[in-house]
């Protein structure tokens, strides 16, 4: 294996603008169908890592120091020109964005005959009597291969005909057609569903093996790393400060960092106020059944999207019935167009159901008067996904926490006093007031949402992926603010989510949804221990988990 | 094991992006902007209490006089002073600018806000509205009003203010709805406030920096358009100066006193390239996207 | 796709005819009465009766609406009311000769303005770029009939190389037509080359920015192949609308590029029915030249759905 050519072989690579250096001599190799990982938060460096191996950087960026990709001369400095020949057919890349990456104007089909046609296949090759039909004939056996279920139309279809899994088994047929010795991929699966992601992960470990080709694998996921990579790299501010094989670094991390990245990740270590995972599985302090009346009822909700009169009407939600008891911590897990979010919508009383009714204690909200409305909105609120779209750009965060209690009335000055109170138990100084919301970190800005919701005392809270945009630091932190002031303000927490992992270790209960339906309820540990729909089995075996237990 | 360390504890400061995001003083195209289009404005301004020589005041005996020390920009055929007239001529072109960009402000961005707020039949009656005004060009339908009512000042201005209403109708309704599908705008929802309130607490700040480059822009075709109509004889009346018709009177004298054409057409140019690089500027430096470094 | 053509027929019928009523409207509130300001003053009551009875002018608003919507459904716009002339031939000839200047100079604008936009967005750091860009924001603020009246300045009147104005329809002789045809067109495109150099500009630095541009890169494209192959398709769509939307735009600029180079286009022509308050005249150009108008925005619908395929496949499922 040492005496192989390897793959890619980086050493010194830094990458800086006029004025700051933002990667800083990085190093390392990758062999012949080796897989490595390469992990760190958002600003870490690593896809400019990835953007400098392939010649891609933005042009106010430059690059110094060696790549050699299958022992090719140093690219590093190459013109776009001399670089050209080697991405696509030596190195190749996908990205995350499976929409923006594709040409949206050009078919499918012709987009990936065009990588063949660089890598010199002859059959695509210009002689200029190809029609378009022979084209796409010669990508079928490409579009095959990443599992396209139709090849035939996939290859004439335009970029928006297809689904987001769809798309990027695309950018993998193009990525893999000409055989590179390299494969980077650049957070390739962060834009899709669970079990989209699963299936699209087999299929790039399954196809780089294959060909026996190198894989630099860059993602903020440290359990999915775990579930495709052999080796890691751990970056921070722009330097790699740990790497080995997976086994090693995730189970005896040497740097504060990893460590720390570990345990954030790890949410088996978090204190969450439920009751263990291992022990005691039924009986709970979970509020049971029958003590008290739901707070929050669904009864046969059903709702229903027109799109105009050319598009077929969308059946969000189909008959969902669901109770949700006071004190309780419940999640709703699905996939996009499961119909979670459409159920918070309802809840919330931001849309209408088509049929059925939606209570929220005792009041059934499509008869609710207008005052009662505004003593519903007092005691419910809620917490979005991404904590900067949520915070007016234009607003202090002072006024963003007020805003609730502006619709109530009350006073100026014990409205002050009020929103410090509530910054300063979500932890952030008092003198926050003043400053906007672009001056804080994501953590913190979803620290200022907690607080917004929290401002007017209410009894429920609905949180919708309110951790799904976080950095895996933040997302733990922000966790354990959610558990905390749920429980010593007995709150009732709804909370959707992709992730089943996040909803077992803050729910007690959970629904799971698909296609606007909820095929399964229970309480969170027999939900994941014991699926027994198929669909939730499919997204627990999809749902990545560390597999490397963490030693200490 | 157990213990949960927060991976980085708080900074009370730990700012991420920049300090602020409106930071004038760094766009040059911005800073000539504000430079020329101050410049009309001062000359119009001290055309209220000073000019050179009466602007109206004709002389017969100095007619058609190249610049010189007493007429800097020489004189008209009817021997009045280029340079007086070129200043309260600053007036008109500013005065039918404002009155224009007011009409359309006033109109067309409460009418986009609340086309994209209420949807439905608002919103297509809005459409529909906006484009059968579209198919009347400001131009045209000066001409239209002034065949009807006569040309005057008044008529053009109010010409061009109509058909600037679906420009600014659109950007209001478009930005509108943008700010719309936010989540801050749901969470104002959620937290019981009125459309009233969101519209303006929320909406118009917003939306505020888009409309702004867009009064700027149709600032700058009013003028244009003003000049050309005055050019025509369906603008100011005379005896009032008015850039476009010291253009069209210039004209006739081409080759021989150029001066007479080419200080209208400095005066226009001037005006309207202030007026787009002012827009242009303000765009930029309010477009946080165009900001970013070369970050991730 | 039919239905989609089918709406936007009904979307054009439909504006024009609101159009049609409100150009009506508005000129026939005009305060004055047609008769006297056709026969004078001093013309005695009969006559101006009979006049109103041959124009129809007397009667109910209604009506004469109907025949004059229903003249112009045959192509006929009625007769001048101050020379009593048959007005459609004389639209007709009119019309042309502006189209043919605002054509002419709309395709020379583009000739000049595709490379020169894509060269200062691709170059938009280098000097030639910030040139360029700099140049055509200097364009844009001149007014098409100053750069007219310096066109006449040098060519015509300094230089004596070209006609400072006047008209030959290019049947009759050609290169007398090519000779007086070149400063009006030249004053529009150098306007319009500044314009859509801008836009273009703009346009192409956005698609640089686009994902795919990286992805064709990642497959082995070089920069500028992939900006041709991938980027000016995409940057092309947005173009298309500017480039109807300132046809338009030209079209009732001409009108004061004809007062410039004496053109006898049908600007120059709606200019002086206005100034002989030819009620009947004017109402007929500003009904063709909002037709021009209206028909260039739903093309450019048209076009844009050719082009863009999400949503002519939108619209056809």
């Amino acid at each position: 294996m040492s005496d192989m050519v390897p793959a890619v072989d980086v050493s010194g690579l830094c990458v800086r603008t006029r004025s700051r250096v933002l990667v800083d001599s990085v190093e390392f190799s990758i062999a012949p169908g080796e897989r490595v990982g390469l992990i760190g938060e958002s600003g870490s460096g690593k896809s400019l890592t990835s953007l400098a191996i392939m010649g891609l950087l933005p042009d106010n960026l430059t690059a110094s120091g060696s790549v050699s990709i299958a022992g090719s001369p140093n690219v590093v400095g190459l013109t776009d020109k001399e670089m050209a020949p080697y991405r696509g057919r030596v190195a190749s890349m996908v990205f995350q964005e499976p929409m923006t990456a594709l040409d949206p104007l050009m078919r499918v089909g012709d987009q990936l005959a065009e990588v063949l046609r660089h890598g010199g296949n002859s059959e695509v090759s210009s002689s200029g009597t190809r029609s378009r039909s022979d084209l796409h004939q010669a990508v079928v056996p490409g579009l095959t291969e990443v599992g396209l279920p139709d090849p035939a139309s996939a290859a004439r279809a335009y970029p928006h005909q297809l689904s987001g899994g769809q798309r990027q088994r695309v950018m993998i047929a193009m990525a893999l057609a000409n055989e590179p010795a390299l494969l980077v991929a650049d957070e390739p699966t962060t834009a899709l569903d669970v079990t989209v992601q699963a299936q699209v992960l087999d299929l790039m470990v399954r196809l780089v093996e294959e060909r026996g080709a190198g894989l630099l694998f860059i993602t903020h996921d440290l359990a999915v790393v775990s579930r495709v990579c052999e080796r890691v790299l751990v970056m921070l501010g722009g330097n790699v400060v740990e790497s080995g094989s997976i086994t090693d670094v995730f189970g005896s991390p040497q740097h504060e960092y990893t460590r720390r990245l570990l345990a954030a990740s790890d949410l088996e270590t978090l204190d969450l106020g439920l009751p263990s995972t291992s022990a005691m599985p039924s009986v709970s302090v979970m509020p049971q059944e029958g003590e008290a009346p739901p707070i929050i009822r669904f009864t046969n909700v059903s709702k229903v999207y027109s799109r105009g009169r050319t598009q077929p009407p969308v059946q969000a939600m189909n008959a969902v019935s669901l109770d949700i008891y006071p004190g309780e911590r419940f999640g709703i897990v699905g996939e996009s167009g499961s119909g979670k979010t459409t159920a918070l919508r309802m809840l919330t009383a931001l849309d209408t159901p088509t049929s059925g009714t939606v209570e929220v204690k005792g009041l059934r909200l499509d008869l609710a008067t207008k005052s009662q409305m505004a003593a519903l909105r007092r005691n419910q609120q809620m917490v979005f996904q991404d904590p900067l779209g949520s915070l007016d750009p234009r607003m202090t965060i002072g006024r963003i926490v007020a805003e609730p209690l502006l619709a109530l009335r009350i006073p100026k000055a014990e409205r002050v006093q009020t929103v410090e109170e509530m910054l300063l138990a979500v932890g952030l100084p008092a003198d926050t007031t003043a400053r906007y919301p672009h001056q804080f970190s994501g953590g913190q800005r979803q620290r200022i949402a907690i607080a917004r919701a929290l401002v007017t005392q209410p009894s429920i809270v609905v949180a919708d992926e309110p951790v799904s945009a976080l950095d895996v630091s933040v997302r733990a932190q922000v966790l354990e603010l959610l558990a905390r002031l749920t429980t010593q303000r007995n709150l009732t927490l709804v909370m959707v989510s992709h992730d089943l992992a996040v909803v077992r270790h803050l729910c007690h209960r959970v629904a799971v949804m698909q296609n606007g339906t909820v095929v399964e309820v229970g309480t969170t540990q027999q939900v994941w221990d014991d699926p027994q729909h198929s669909y939730t089995k499919r997204l627990q075996a999809s749902t990545p988990v560390m597999e490397i237990a963490t030693q200490t | 094991m157990s213990s949960t360390r927060p991976v980085s504890s708080l900074p009370s400061s730990a700012a991420t992006a920049g300090p602020a995001r409106f930071t004038p003083g760094v766009h040059g195209g911005l800073i000539v902007g504000i430079v020329l289009v101050a410049l009309v404005i001062l000359a119009a301004v001290v055309s209220l209490v000073w000019t050179p020589h009466d602007p109206y005041a004709t002389n017969a005996a100095i007619r058609l006089a190249g610049p010189s020390s007493s007429h800097l920009l020489g004189t008209d055929p009817l021997g009045r002073d280029v340079l007086s007239q070129t200043m309260v001529g600053a007036r008109i072109t500013l005065y039918v600018g404002l009155v224009s960009v007011g009409i359309g402000l006033v109109v067309g961005v409460p009418a986009g806000i609340w086309a994209a707020m209420r949807g439905g039949w608002v919103s297509t009656v809005f459409m529909t509205g906006s484009d059968i005004l579209l198919a009347f060009p400001g131009l045209l339908l000066a001409i239209v009003l002034g065949a009807a009512f006569g040309a005057s000042t008044t008529t053009a201005m109010v010409a061009l203010g109509i058909a600037s209403i679906p420009a600014f109708a659109r950007v209001a309704r478009s930005g509108a709805l943008r700010v719309l599908s936010q989540d801050y705008v749901l969470a104002a929802r959620v937290a019981n406030r009125s459309g009233w309130a969101i519209a303006r607490d929320h909406v118009l700040p917003n939306i505020a920096g888009m409309v702004i480059v867009q009064a700027s822009v149709s600032y700058a075709l009013a003028v244009l358009a003003e000049a050309g109509l005055s050019f025509m004889g369906l603008g100011t009346a005379p005896p009032t100066p008015s850039w476009g018709r010291m253009l069209a009177t210039g004209q006739q004298f081409l080759g021989s006193h150029d001066y007479l054409a080419v200080v209208p057409g400095v005066a226009i140019a001037v005006a309207v390239l202030g007026l787009n690089l002012l827009g242009d500027g303000l765009r930029d430096v309010m477009d946080p996207r165009l900001k970013q470094v070369g970050d991730e | 796709m039919t239905t989609y053509f089918l709406r936007a027929l009904g979307k054009l019928l439909g504006t024009l005819l609101i159009a049609s009523v409100l150009i009506f409207l508005i000129l026939r509130v005009m305060p004055g009465d047609a008769a006297t300001v056709a026969l004078g003053i001093n013309a005695t009551p009969d006559a101006l009766e009979a006049w109103r009875e041959a124009h129809g002018t007397n009667s109910p608003l209604i009506a004469q609406y109907v025949t004059w919507m229903g003249g112009i459904l045959h192509l006929d716009f009625g007769t001048s009311f101050v020379t009593g002339r048959a007005l459609t031939p004389l639209i007709l000839d009119r019309v042309q000769v502006t189209l043919i200047i605002v054509g002419l100079g709309m395709v020379l604008a583009l000739l000049a303005a595709i490379p020169l936009g894509t060269l200062a967005a691709v170059k938009h750091r280098s000097p030639l770029g910030v040139g360029i860009a700099g140049a055509s924001q200097i364009g844009v603020a001149l007014p098409s009939f100053l750069v007219g009246v310096l066109l006449v300045g040098l060519f015509a009147v300094r230089l004596g190389w070209l006609p400072s104005g006047g008209w030959m329809p290019p049947a009759y002789d050609f290169s007398e037509f090519l000779r007086r045809v070149t400063l009006p067109v030249l004053a529009l495109a150098t306007v319009q080359t500044a314009v859509m150099t801008r836009y273009i500009r703009s346009a192409v630095l956005e698609v640089m920015r686009e994902d795919f541009l990286r992805t064709a890169r990642a497959g082995g494209s070089t920069w500028n192949r992939a900006l041709v192959r991938h980027g000016l398709r995409n940057a092309a769509v947005p173009i298309v609308t500017v480039v109807g939307v300132q046809l338009a735009s030209m079209l009732i600029g001409a009108v004061v590029i004809e007062r410039v180079f004496v053109v006898p286009g049908i600007g120059s022509m709606l200019v002086d029915a206005v100034g002989q308050r030819d009620l009947q005249a004017v109402q007929g150009i500003v009904m063709v030249l909002v037709t021009i108008v209206v028909v260039l925005n739903i093309a450019v619908d048209l076009l844009y759905m050719v082009l863009d395929p999400r949503i002519r496949l939108r619209e056809s499922s």
